[in-house]
């Protein structure tokens, strides 16, 4: 569908054919068909069809094709880069041309720029010159690497995607109307049929962190989500040869994400090889006097410059406040967001002054109504200071404010009184306020213990969706009602746990889609859902060298498949799911031996081959952890409740009833 | 005057995305009856798979 209303502009050539809308309206018809029954079937207790479908087929690239549509990988694919950044630029087009084809660059290679575009660019690309021209060096670097992968792209072409074609915004927007792409109708108009028109809109996120005594050995922990429908992604681990090693995910390789727009590399969360992370994007924006929007460094470029060279929390806000305000009106547009580290942690909800008489609304712990601070951050799409009142397009009355949940609204005609892009950011606050109670309920509860494992439970929490029928309770909420939602939910695209570390050996675990197969919608919407959905993490270990990251990957993979295999093997012989399972675990044998084959033999002429060689090899082994834990975590599901994870209760921790605050 | 069945008109794109809506819609509802039941169920082994060939249209 996105060929033919645009909504796949980016990730499309021009030349592409049109599909043909009433095909398109069959197959949606078709795909609601087959659920229905297979609901019916299922709620009955029979076995349903199975739908036949198109051959899938890989064309020469890793991921697959179902007739000519590429199917968005299932496992996240890792690339890895070297060197100085044009080195890494080189290396990032031409590994992420070998993952997904050329295709994934070509519209934005098909580019034409007007004169205005141009000038545009010039200015944004000034600020990067100013304050980051080491991502210009990356800029042309993946132009340079795309030409010799086969899909030629100018530097211009490439900037575009890290600084847009349009000037600052003057009006509060979210991204999809704020990058409508005025020389594309098609886009145009997808946009506006999405954004405008239902407001239907699955597409938030999330990202919480504890320290220091939040957690049992205090060092860092945080998680993270982006929401939305989870794109042509990949995780970037960076050896730059100046500053820190880091691992960070943008939403997506070419800066653009289906149906939201473009978004400049944006995207996390990241942590890097001094122990700092990048959580979340902090969820607050247009704190600042709107006479201060203007240019500055957008949110992608900001966070790969803090990611290579900021040494920690603290470090990362004050060089934010000491760049412009920026582009503030729009999601994404300028600098800020949630950093934390083993020490510190701020959420930036607005840099007004900077740089030169910088005021700015900073969050740096969390409070309880007693006023004691709590060494844990979260955030999701609303602003949470009590400073920050008027933030996200508060309507006329302000919004109300609740300890745990921040600002928001739930009145629908506060939240319709202004245009659509006010209501996008408004209905937002109020989605946020139910998933910020349920960090706050889960962080207080687990004060002392929060580590990975209770994070991760933490994100395979579900929320919980009033009881009755669901049109009817979805009727209720558009009304007004609110229910108690979580940050976990059907609509994660992707989900993040990191375990920074000062000394360069951070974990990064990562998985595609939601944690838990079974996590409700967070408000009224369908969710998303992916073929061959594994709900299972990959790890990653940042080390000294890629070779001795790629030999933690493979030990990781060798040690989850032999713990899968053991569990299978105790499985009953008439235990249903076992023939599947056995497949997962056969896919994670053929992985872990493609990528032993890999390691043996190869005598590669130059660097960028042997990085790309390293990264593909990391691929199968994350691949083959990925299957081997589907196994684990089928047979023996982890906790979806971290009150579980507390018993007994610590001595004076604080408990705290999700419904009191 | 022709009996014939009128064409049908093409949709536009809001008609396309209210289908693609219902089709998620019906996902949603099949993936919640789903995870009712678990692994050692040969019922939600089945479904599993057949909700996964549906997705492969949905993608």
């Amino acid at each position: 569908m996105g060929r033919t209303d645009g909504t796949y502009a980016d990730f499309q050539s021009e030349g592409d054919k049109a599909w043909n809308a009433l095909d398109i309206a069959g197959q949606f018809e078709s795909v609601r068909a087959h659920a229905e029954r297979i609901a019916a079937d299922c709620l009955e207790g029979r076995a349903p069809n199975v739908l036949p479908v198109c051959e899938l087929e890989a064309r020469g690239t890793e991921i697959q094709f179902a007739a000519d549509v590429p199917l968005v990988p299932s496992i996240c694919p890792v690339v890895i880069l070297a060197g100085s950044n044009y080195d890494m630029g080189r290396q990032y087009a031409r590994q992420v041309i070998e993952i997904y084809g050329g295709w994934i660059f070509r519209r934005q290679a098909q580019r034409s720029f007007s004169e205005d575009e141009r000038r545009e660019m010039a200015r944004w690309e000034e600020q990067l010159a100013t304050y980051m021209p080491e991502i210009l060096d990356f800029v042309r670097g993946w132009a340079e690497g795309a030409g010799d992968a086969g899909v030629p792209m100018s530097y211009e072409q490439v900037l575009a995607i890290w600084t847009g074609t349009l000037p600052p915004s003057r009006s509060v927007r979210p991204m999809a109307l704020a990058l409508t792409d005025t020389h594309n109708k098609i886009t145009t108009a997808a946009y506006l049929g999405v954004s405008t028109a239902t407001l239907d809109h699955d597409d938030m996120c999330s990202g919480a962190c504890a320290w220091g005594e939040a957690t049992p050995d205090g060092k860092l922990v945080a998680g993270a989500t982006t929401d939305h429908d989870c794109t042509f992604q990949a995780t970037i681990v960076a050896y730059p040869e100046r500053g820190n090693s880091f691992i960070y995910t943008p939403f997506s390789v070419n800066g653009s994400i289906p149906v939201l727009g473009r978004f400049f590399m944006a995207g996390h969360p990241g942590m890097n090889s001094k122990g700092l992370a990048y959580v979340h994007h902090g969820g607050a924006n247009t704190g600042e006097p709107r006479e201060q929007w203007g240019y500055g460094v957008r949110r992608g470029p900001a966070t790969f410059h803090l990611m290579q060279f900021a040494a920690s929390a603290v470090e990362a806000r004050d060089i934010q406040i000491g760049w412009p305000v920026g582009d503030t009106a729009i999601s994404l547009g300028t600098a800020g967001g949630l950093f934390a580290d083993a020490r510190y942690g701020c959420s930036i909800e607005a840099r007004a002054g900077s740089p030169d008489n910088p005021d700015p609304i900073i969050r740096e712990g969390t409070y309880d109504a007693l006023g004691r601070s709590y060494s844990f951050l979260y955030a999701t799409n609303n602003a949470l200071d009590p400073r920050s009142r008027w933030l996200n397009a508060a309507p006329a009355q302000g919004c109300r404010y609740s300890l745990a949940g921040g600002w928001h609204t739930f009145d629908p005609s506060a939240i319709f009184s202004g245009d659509a892009g006010e209501a996008f950011r408004r209905l937002s606050s109020k989605n946020s306020e139910g998933r910020n109670r349920q960090f706050y309920a889960s962080l207080m509860l687990g004060y002392g213990r929060i580590d990975a494992s209770y994070m991760t439970t933490v994100y395979r929490q579900t929320g919980s969706i009033p009881a009755g029928d669901y049109d009817e309770v979805c009727a209720a909420w558009h009304k007004g009602a609110q229910w108690d939602c979580s940050a976990a939910h059907r609509a994660n695209a992707f989900t993040v746990v990191m375990e920074p570390a000062a000394d360069g050996t951070g974990r990064y675990h990562a998985c595609v889609g939601p944690a838990d197969r079974a996590l409700a919608c967070r408000d009224p919407g369908h969710g998303y859902y992916y073929y061959d959905e594994t709900n299972a993490f990959w790890t990653l270990t940042l080390a000294d060298t890629p070779e001795q990251l790629v030999a933690d990957a493979g030990n990781t993979a060798r040690r989850e498949i032999l713990r899968a295999g053991r569990m299978l093997d105790h499985l009953a012989v008439g235990f249903a799911g076992k023939a599947l399972l056995s497949r997962y675990l056969d896919l994670a044998h053929i992985s872990l031996q493609k990528a032993d084959d890999l390691c043996t033999g190869a005598d590669l002429p130059d660097r960028d081959s042997k990085l790309a060689h390293l990264a593909k090899i990391t691929r199968y082994f994350t691949r083959a952890q990925v299957r081997a834990r589907q196994v684990i975590e089928a047979i023996e599901p982890p906790p979806t409740d971290p009150k579980t994870l507390i018993t007994p209760p610590v001595a004076g921790a604080a408990i705290y009833n999700r419904e009191a605050v | 005057m022709s009996d014939s069945t009128p064409p049908m008109t093409t949709p536009n794109s809001a008609d396309l995305q209210a289908l693609r809506s219902r089709a998620h819609y019906a996902v949603l509802k099949a993936n919640k009856v789903l995870v009712l039941r678990g692994w050692d169920d040969p019922v939600y082994v089945a479904c599993r798979q057949a909700l996964d060939s549906v997705m492969i249209l949905l993608n």
